[in-house]
């Protein structure tokens, strides 16, 4: 008998490999119990994936884990070299902890003396920390020399819920402030606060605008790190972009290879 | 190790046991490697695309979703890799396989005939277009299911179901046809 009903026949693979939902499962055999065309394909169906399934792997070259295993041990020397760049960054993390460790004594200090030493709550300390710490980022991070800006941004780095002005402050420094150092120092900060939806946005956003190399390799890390997808079509540009930096090209690659 | 998951190990390496990393290596490398010869890549090719796809796991750990299937991920991975050099340079029309292709058991009596088998089933797979290979390796010889390979590759699991008959279809008459 000729089969009448090519969807059905085109199911059948799906069918035998028990892919189909319930509905389509159930039409497909009430069509098997008359359509013999079919009920022979299903055989042959059968009896090919059984000949498939038994068709020996290739072998891949036999010294294929001992390379493996070499370069990954190549590699770990490149990670070492990179270590040297977080160092870098801790330092300057200990620097801002010790400026803010005296900052907080200092505000401990001037609570004391003001005889409201019985009633201040930690809680309240701290509250009052960190809006001193907003209100001493908010003078500097206007000031013309890029290391109080530094530590305007080390202080934002260091509140606990930021405010939105705060975090604003912070895009707006990443986007537009003339030191790559600044910029570099804010991406840090606001990696920390990259909880929010909006915040890994705008960070995604303000890939476009960078044109420091590194800046573009350390936001892409971190957005990666983020699983942010929202920047995949920078990525894609600078990907095609002649004037794209080799490092960050190679860096977009590979992030498109894991983001996509 | 052996009884631990894939994605237990992966987790593992994630959070810093970077070395681990050679289990799941040694558990997928053979896998991985036949699927990028039976797409259509060149032999020493297919080597350096496992170790690559390695390489990004390793780099990437941090990107690994805790719960994600991990052979969902190494394949997109690899999928993509491939897609990349794809556009690079001109992929090869008619698959070579290396002389030896089962170099694990020397003394293998039945080699000789396993080889031949396998000699057929590339021939097969010559015809095909590599959309079509990419389908049927991941399922018929990686054995996922089309929910994965749906999210691996983008191709709705409805539009799966009936590629997935034509092709293998195609491959059955090739198959025959040789033979």
């Amino acid at each position: 008998m000729k089969c009448n009903n090519p969807d059905i026949k085109n199911l059948l693979t799906a069918y035998f490999e028990n892919e189909l939902a319930e509905k389509e499962e159930r039409v497909v055999e009430e069509h098997l119990s008359h359509c013999s065309e079919c009920l022979r394909e299903l055989e042959e169906i059968k009896a090919f994936d059984k000949m498939l399934l038994s068709t020996p792997e290739i072998d891949p070259p036999q010294n294929s884990e001992l390379n493996f295993k070499e370069k990954i041990s190549q590699n770990k020397d490149i990670s070492k070299r990179s270590m040297t760049i977080t160092l870098n960054f801790s330092w300057r993390e200990i620097a801002a902890a010790i400026v803010i460790f005296f900052a907080g004594t200092t505000a401990g200090l001037l609570l004391r003396t003001n005889s409201v030493t019985e009633s201040a709550s930690i809680a309240n300390l701290e509250t009052e920390i960190s809006q001193m710490r907003q209100m001493l980022m908010a003078a500097l991070i206007t000031k013309e020399s890029p290391s109080d800006r530094l530590k305007a941004v080390q202080y934002a780095e260091q509140i606990n819920q930021p405010s939105s002005q705060v975090t604003e402050t912070l895009i707006e420094t990443l986007n537009s402030d003339p030191s790559v150092n600044v910029r570099l120092a804010a991406v840090n900060a606001l990696q920390q606060f990259a909880v929010h939806q909006d915040i890994r946005s705008a960070m995604a956003a303000s890939l476009k605008e960078q044109s420091d190399p590194l800046i573009q390799i350390v936001l892409i890390k971190m957005l990666v790190q983020m699983h942010e997808k929202s920047v995949v079509p920078t990525l894609q540009e600078f990907e095609a972009d002649q004037q794209t930096h080799e490092m960050v090209k190679q860096e977009a690659q590979e992030a498109l290879t894991v983001l996509l | 190790m052996n009884s631990l998951t894939d994605e237990e190990i992966m987790l593992d390496v994630k959070n810093g046991n970077t070395e681990l990393l050679s289990f799941l290596y040694r558990r997928h490398q053979k896998h991985l490697f036949n699927f990028f010869m039976q797409i259509g890549t060149e032999y020493h090719q297919s080597e350096d695309f496992v170790q690559q796809v390695f390489f990004r796991i390793l780099r990437y750990r941090n990107s690994y979703k805790e719960g994600a299937m991990f052979r969902k991920w190494m394949f997109t991975i690899a999928r993509n890799l491939v897609k990349r050099d794809y556009e690079k340079q001109k992929h090869q029309k008619s698959i070579q396989l290396p002389q030896r292709l089962i170099t694990e058991a020397p003394d293998d009596t039945d080699a000789g005939e396993k080889e031949e088998k396998i000699k057929e089933l590339y021939k097969a797979l010559e015809s095909l277009q590599a959309s079509d290979r990419e389908l049927i390796s991941l399922s018929r010889f990686q054995g996922m299911k089309y929910e994965a390979i749906s999210e691996i590759t983008g191709i709705s699991v409805g539009a799966i179901k009936v590629r997935m008959h034509r092709a293998l279809k195609k491959l059955r008459e090739h198959y025959f046809e040789n033979a």
